[in-house]
């Protein structure tokens, strides 16, 4: 989980043929990632107790490198980075009466009957992406009416709201990341959502089993150690949504559930993703 | 017709591990890029390489849409996991703080090869001796 809220954003100017070296040894400091602007390069640390420790060994290191090097460095706070694109963020049609649209839309324009409306922020699910398309599509052919569903790793929360707009009686949403909480509560309220949605940001949730439907939209790494736990969360009868996997991960993701009650009914791709609705025996 | 490109992003980021915060949400963002579909993008394709720094460079287009490519690990990072150490010497000329054999210089010249504009794997090896002298690491054997 990631908790930090500021950082020391550094620009080191180093001749080209030192720069690998200086790259190499900035992240072994415990840089976070570099971002290459032509002759020089960036690297960001944690404001924290030992950044300014971890500066000082840097310089005298480029230094030692190249005696022109130069570093320069300044405090970045967290902010909204995705605003940019929001101009390009435009309404997605997921299926003949589903669509989801930016909350700066007006969904009287729009001749779908379910419209989800979606500040995009900086938590994950504006709709755009292929996981988030597949899992929406399979949703609304899951929901009969007044569905019990987990969701697993809600980001923005566009699944679970999407359920409930579908006919869903009551959504328990599960999030690791502290910072999507008020862009969840945005959306709920974009969608006139005041009930049924019930979210614990939590590292440990704690399940309300038997559940009619899961729906989850994790990668590969972060889904298959944690998956198991829920083999037994969804009533016999009930289904499960799964994307978030590569078509490369398919049959490493079948033979995982042969050890639980879930049975494929259907898988579904877009481009290189791939995405299933499963039955529970 | 072919989408128009706009911008170039060069990153480098832990394979596995790329998240919206800094530097990689400003680089992205600055460009009008939707930074958490990178990263989950990025996390899915390089996990099976964590422990390792993966460049990444994001051609992104003029409606915003974007592509990348991965390349192999730079090859101090290379070297230095060779070695097993956490990082090279400061002082590269005077001290000397590991070790890595010629068969492991081989290794990593084949593994860079594409990217080091080399076909031959006697000259790719040079440039990674290079590389392990800037950071204070012998070749033996």
């Amino acid at each position: 989980m990631n908790t930090v809220s500021q950082w020391i954003s550094a620009d080191i100017d180093i001749a080209v043929e030192h720069k690998e070296i200086a790259m190499d040894f900035a992240l072994a400091l415990g840089g976070l990632a570099i971002v290459e602007k032509g002759s020089i390069f960036q690297v960001s640390y944690p404001l924290d107790d030992d950044v300014q420790m971890i500066l000082d060994n840097l310089r005298t290191f480029l230094k030692d490198l190249d005696p022109r090097a130069s570093l320069t460095e300044d405090v970045v706070d967290r902010e909204n980075w995705n605003k940019n694109w929001q101009a390009y963020f435009k309404p997605t049609v997921i299926t003949k009466q589903l669509i989801v649209l930016p909350e700066w839309e007006e969904p009287a324009g729009f001749p779908q009957r379910v419209k989800t409306r979606i500040r995009p922020a900086m938590a994950f699910g504006t709709g755009t992406h292929e996981t988030t398309r597949l899992c929406l599509q399979i949703l609304e052919a899951a929901i009969s009416g007044q569905e019990y569903m987990l969701d697993v790793g809600t980001g923005s929360g566009i699944l679970g709201v999407t359920a409930l707009k579908l006919g869903a009686s009551q959504v328990d949403a599960i999030e690791n990341d502290p910072f999507t909480k008020e862009n969840i509560q945005d959306n709920l309220k974009l969608n006139g959502i005041e009930s049924g949605f019930k979210l614990q940001i939590t590292e440990t949730p704690v399940l309300h089993p038997p559940y009619d439907l899961l729906v989850v939209n994790i990668i590969r790494a972060r889904l298959f150690p944690i998956l198991p736990k829920y083999f037994q969360a969804v009533r016999p009868g009930g289904q499960v949504i799964v994307s978030g996997l590569l078509v490369s991960e398919d049959a490493e993701f079948r033979g995982l559930l042969t050890k639980s009650p879930w049975t494929i009914v259907k898988p579904y791709t877009k481009n290189e993703w791939i995405a299933y609705l499963c039955t529970v025996e | 017709m072919a989408k128009k490109v706009i911008n170039k992003i060069k990153l480098h980021i832990p394979a596995g591990q790329a998240n919206p915060s800094q530097p990689v949400g400003p680089a992205l963002g600055q460009a009008g890029v939707n930074i958490m579909e990178f990263c989950k993008a990025f996390n899915s394709k390089t996990e099976k390489d964590r422990g390792l720094i993966i460049p990444a460079v994001i051609t992104v287009y003029a409606d915003r849409s974007f592509t990348f490519i991965t390349k192999t690990p730079p090859a101090a990072v290379l070297l230095r996991k060779a070695a097993g150490l956490e990082k090279g010497s400061g002082t590269p000329n005077s001290e000397k703080v590991g070790n890595v054999t010629r068969e492991q210089v081989r290794e990593i010249a084949e593994l860079k090869k594409p990217d080091l504009n080399s076909h031959d794997v006697e000259m790719a090896m040079r440039i990674i001796e290079g590389t392990a002298r800037s950071m204070g690491i012998t070749v033996t054997g």
